[in-house]
């Protein structure tokens, strides 16, 4: 192995000493108590009331269908506290007793509708902030003010949807503010989503990701490799704008040609291949009075020729022809 | 039903019957059992084609007996629980997904999908597959070919004359070309065990194995002169990828840290294709140092294998402050041995100077992020991020090249691209009300490139947003972004280092060309979402985007598209000479949406919802046409050439959703419409006469059109029981100039020759137009 060469474990020395220096850092930082701050206004009655229990919640809100929905959402049967002890309804709502003595005072209890975005997400956080959710205060749904209960709705009457989504299905709870990305799947090369075969978050993750657009991979390419392995490998000649995004010929989201390309070849290929000879040409079929594909306009035109056009592994294979 | 579906049926109710039994304790009072089964009959009450390859491009809509959906949720009072989701199953595109687990401790997640890929409705093939991906030709056939003589049409019909070569081919592949099958089938299986002993620990591993198995189109290349060109085959695919991952994640009140290992393993059954040359039964010497080859090869996708490790940490500060750090670090390697230099065993070429490509990419990522809340009106946001693609592959010298089997070429090396990619950026947020909220943000990128025509890029983007969320009656989300991309110096002989001793018979390189995503560029987005809702029933809502790309050259500062003054000898005589050099590429690119959309509930138990989108693509390219093979080639005006690429887009959807009876009957209605029209325009210089041809010809339009009515009525009966009617609709057309001509295609002999000795598989996507009804019962228990 040549010597520039290392496994990933052994490129991790920086970024493991970036890590450590990091997580001192946080460990010792003056942080209230609490971690994650819970809401400014309640902090004071929090402080001071006592948690009652689900049992008591149900007891009023019984008739609000609650208490079959409780029993047997992960929500209701989880028995992990959040980090003051809170469990069940208590968990997210916070401690009852200043709720339950006020026959339903609404200032005593933490209502999702009537807190800003950031302290519900605070809520929320405050037990999944791990895995992919630990992005989610640097992502961008967050910038722009969303929050949890957005997506997410967290007492369903009925069969609760996967994720407990708003909208039902995750394409209807992701198109019901980019509509846009609904008209797409109709296009005529597109992603199998209409089919149900993939949806929205097999390559995005709507809770921070770790790439552009929020994808699940740190880059476009590393993301597409997820489901496409055979195009990550390395060749020995390779096509410099597929390396460097995807992207930059085929459009994911869908589009008129086959493969989902950007624009129809030869027009794609030619807004870079313009150096000399046949790529110059402007391939208008014109040798008579009427239109007619020739041979390097037919079915994938200029790839008809230049098949590896993701790039070569063969000795002879520059041009990217075998 | 096919034996295949058959046996889904039987695998489907063995799997419905074990979880049941599984479940069986449901009659014990501390457990619960709840789901739903929904069967279903399917009739295709009108289908052209009977078998249309584009419907079923990604599914599988059978005629006959269909288990549509079956739910199983099991769960006890000691946090046990045992969840069961199917969708499809005894279809090619089923989807199966088990969780089984204790509450708080620990879940075992199976699943399994499956999904189909077809192509077109029918193909032929010349060639005959003797498995390994070796395609031969009857040798009768070869030697006919060869035999006979060029391709003419004297008689001026339009086909070319019996006897010829072209004839020969045309015949044999309406005679005797094979009707091969086209499209794979991808299934991926995959388990992952996760363990949450305590509030702090998360651990788990998970394993999938993704197999796609059938064929796919495969363009053979061009191998120029004598030898056969544009010629497909259904090439065999034989894909496995193993991927195997353990996570670790600790957590606490203020922090969090985990790492996620990860292995991939790439194999594919058939790395290489062979096939018999059309045109020579044998290598057969053409002339000087020529020879045609009898047998052709190329190389498929490469064995690889992948390995990454993920570490991510954040930690919560004072006024809502979140620190989120990512690295990550990536290997990809293989090392599949080469094909040999040439299958062309009288060409003379000299054995490789290595046997295999010992090739490696290492993608490095890491990056910070901070936001922070400090203060209820205040927001505040700063990231920084670097991503490295290295690749660390080797560099050889190919000194006895060989030029496409046929003649033995200048020699070439291979040049590893690689690129660093930094950037960070601020952004503060502003709430002055808890209704609006606005923002400012400015990130900086600079990209560094090794074997590229630009090394250095920086670009600066500046965003302004605004959120504005009045409860339950205005919605809206701005944001406006300008960037400017500087590219330090544009170098169009760039690859020349890929001669490593000069090239004979350099091809002149025109000087004015930019590649796009090299190029300096100006970029203007602006975004808007809205909704408004008046009164409670009904919500009017709008999106809007506009993204501009302006393009100009990194050396001159002009614009891509306009002529550059340049003094060079182009004829040799010691004299400078002004040449008008035009900026070639693409000039600029627009990309505009608008959707309009509405949702009406007149009553508590009727919905009626649609939208309408238009949506515009375009580009505009500059380019010359410029004939050079010995020498340095012409800039003659005359030869420039422009052309735009237009797309457009118009979608309607429309819905109902209506209950009544006390929700006893429900009808869900469903229509979309979708056009595609697709658009290239040429246009010359006055007088222009690029590639020497005078008379411009307008590509035709493309068209795709999409119809799509859903009508779904059911009516919930006792004992838990729904009945369901459905009537589909569903219909496609399109008008392709690239593949409508596909069967057969043997061109025509005034406009191509060339396409004498072609044998495409004419593969093409029918026309479809399918009325399907539906009838389902589900049973909820």
């Amino acid at each position: 192995m040549d010597e520039h060469r290392q496994p990933p474990t052994a490129r991790l020395t920086g970024p493991v000493a970036g890590l450590a220096v990091l997580l001192l850092a946080a460990t010792f930082a003056p942080v209230a108590e609490g971690g994650r701050p819970r809401t400014r206004e309640a902090e004071s009655w929090e402080d001071k009331a006592e948690y009652v229990g689900a049992e008591k919640c149900l007891e009023c809100h019984e008739h609000e269908g609650m208490r079959a929905e409780y029993e047997r959402s992960f929500h209701g049967r989880t028995m992990r506290t959040n980090w003051e002890g809170g469990v069940g309804c208590e968990a997210c709502h916070g401690p009852g007793e200043g709720h339950v003595a006020g026959k339903g005072k609404k200032g005593r209890i933490l209502i999702f509708n009537e807190l800003p975005t950031n302290e519900v997400n605070s809520i929320c956080l405050s037990c999944h902030e791990s895995d992919s959710h630990s992005a989610w205060q640097t992502g961008s749904h967050d910038s722009r003010g969303l929050s949890c209960v957005s997506c997410h709705e967290i007492h369903h009457d009925g069969d609760p949807p996967k994720g407990l989504l708003k909208g039902g299905s995750e394409l209807e709870t992701c198109t019901d503010c980019h509509r846009m990305k609904k008209s797409v799947l109709y296009r005529s090369a597109h992603m199998p989503l209409r089919e149900g075969s993939m949806t929205c978050s097999s390559c995005h993750d709507p809770h921070g990701g770790n790439g552009p657009s929020q994808l699940i991979q740190f880059s476009v390419n590393e993301n597409c490799y997820s489901c496409h392995a055979e195009k990550r490998s390395p060749v020995l000649w390779e096509h410099l704008p597929v390396r460097e995004s995807c992207t930059n010929c085929h459009d994911p989201h869908g589009s008129l040609h086959r493969g989902m390309l950007n624009a129809r070849v030869p027009r794609l290929c030619q807004q870079c291949h313009d150096e000399a000879r046949h790529p110059t040409q402007p391939y208008d079929s014109a040798r008579d009075d009427i239109f007619f594909p020739g041979s390097r306009l037919f079915g994938r035109g200029c790839m008809n020729c230049h098949p590896a056009v993701h790039g070569s592994n063969h000795p002879s294979g520059v041009r990217l022809q075998r | 039903m096919t034996h295949r579906r058959l046996m889904k049926l039987h695998g489907a109710a063995s799997a419905l019957l074990l979880i049941g039994l599984l479940a069986a304790p449901a009659a014990a009072d501390d457990t619960n059992t709840q789901g739903e089964v929904e069967l279903g009959a399917i009739w295709f009450v009108e289908s052209d084609p009977g078998d249309s390859a584009k419907f079923e491009e990604y599914r599988d809509v059978p005629s006959g007996l269909t288990l549509e959906h079956a739910v199983i949720d099991w769960w006890n009072d000691g946090q046990w629980h045992l969840d069961f989701e199917g969708t499809d199953l005894v279809q090619d595109d089923q989807r199966l997904d088990l969780r089984f687990g204790k509450l708080d401790l620990f879940k075992l997640t199976v699943g399994w999908d499956e999904n189909t890929r077809r192509y077109g409705e029918q193909a032929n093939q010349l060639w005959t597959h003797q498995g390994g991906g070796v395609f031969t030709l009857d040798d009768t056939l070869q030697s006919a070919i060869e035999a006979a003589g060029a391709s003419v049409d004297l008689d001026d019909d339009g086909a070319w004359d019996d006897g010829t070569k072209g004839a020969i081919i045309r015949d044999a592949i309406l005679d005797s070309a094979g009707i091969v099958d086209l499209g794979y089938r991808r299934r991926t299986g995959d388990m992952a065990l996760e363990f949450t002993p305590d509030d702090h620990w998360r651990f788990g591993f998970s394993g999938q194995r993704e197999r796609r198995t059938g064929s796919v189109p495969q363009s053979l290349g061009a191998y120029f002169f004598g030898s056969n060109s544009y010629s497909e085959v259904a090439a065999p695919i034989d894909y496995r990828t193993d991927t195997f991952s353990g996570w670790v994640e600790y957590r606490r009140k203020r922090w969090n840290a985990g790492a996620r290992y990860t292995v991939s393993d790439f194999k594919t059954e058939y790395d290489a294709l062979s096939w018999d040359n059309l045109l020579f039964l044998n290598d057969t010497p053409a002339g000087g140092s020529d020879v045609e080859p009898g047998v052709n090869q190329m190389s498929l996708g490469a064995d690889n294998e992948s390995e990454q490790l993920v570490l991510w940490f954040g930690a919560n500060l004072p006024g809502s402050t979140r620190i989120y750090a990512t690295m990550s670090q990536s290997t990809v390697e293989q090392d599949d041995p080469f094909l040999p230099m040439s299958s062309n065993a009288l060409l003379g070429v000299n054995p490789l100077i290595v046997n295999n490509y010992d090739g490696q990419h290492e993608y490095d990522h890491w990056s910070v992020k901070i936001s922070s809340h400090p203060l209820p009106w205040l927001g505040l946001r700063g990231w920084f991020r670097q991503y490295d693609f290295d690749d660390n592959s080797p560099i050889y010298d190919f000194v006895n090249y060989a030029e496409v089997d046929r003649s033995v070429g200048p020699s070439r090396r291979n040049l590893p691209y690689s690129f660093d990619r930094t950037s960070f950026g601020v952004g503060p947020t502003f709430a002055p009300t808890d209704w609006v909220r606005f923002g400012l943000s400015w990130e900086h990128e600079q990209v560094d490139r090794v074997h590229a025509a630009v090394e250095d890029t920086d670009e600066d983007t500046f965003e302004a947003t605004l959120d504005i969320d009045v409860t339950e009656k205005l919605f809206l989300r701005a944001s406006a972004a300008t960037a400017n991309r500087d590219s330090s110096h544009f170098d169009a002989e760039w690859h020349e280092e890929s001669f490593p001793a000069g090239e004979s018979i350099a091809y002149a390189i025109n000087e004015g060309h930019r590649e796009f995503f090299w190029a300096d560029r100006d970029q203007d987005e602006l975004k808007l979402m809205l909704e408004y809702t008046p009164v409670s029933t009904v919500s009017l809502f709008l999106e809007a985007g506009y993204l501009a790309n302006d393009y100009s050259d990194p050396n001159s500062g002009r614009d891509i598209g306009t002529t550059l003054e340049v003094l060079e000898d182009r004829n040799g005589d010691g004299v400078l000479d002004e040449i008008d050099l035009l900026l070639a590429g693409r000039e600029q690119d627009r990309t505009e949406s608008l959707t309009i959309g509405f949702t009406w509930s007149p009553k508590d138990n009727v919905a009626i919802y649609g939208d309408h989108t238009w949506e515009r693509e375009k580009w505009e390219m500059a380019s010359r046409y410029r004939g050079v093979s010995l020498n340095a080639g012409t800039d003659s005006l005359l030869d420039d050439w422009f052309t735009d690429v237009v797309d457009r887009y118009q979608t309607t959807t429309l819905g109902l959703d209506w209950k009544w009876a006390d929700g006893t009957w429900r009808l869900v209605a469903d229509f979309a419409h979708s056009r595609g029209k697709g658009d290239i325009y040429t246009a010359y210089v006055e007088g222009g006469s690029a590639s020497g041809n005078t008379d411009l010809i307008e590509f035709p339009q493309l068209d795709t059109e999409f119809w799509l009515a859903d009508l779904h009525l059911t009516r919930e009966i006792e004992g838990g029981w729904t009945i369901g009617l459905r009537y589909w609709w569903e219909a496609w057309e399109s008008d392709d100039w690239q593949t409508d001509y596909m069967r057969p295609y043997m061109g025509r002999p005034v406009q191509d020759p060339a396409s004498a000795n072609s044998a495409f598989l004419g593969v093409d996507f029918a026309d479809y137009d399918n009325h399907v009804l539906m009838l389902t019962a589900k049973y909820e228990f």
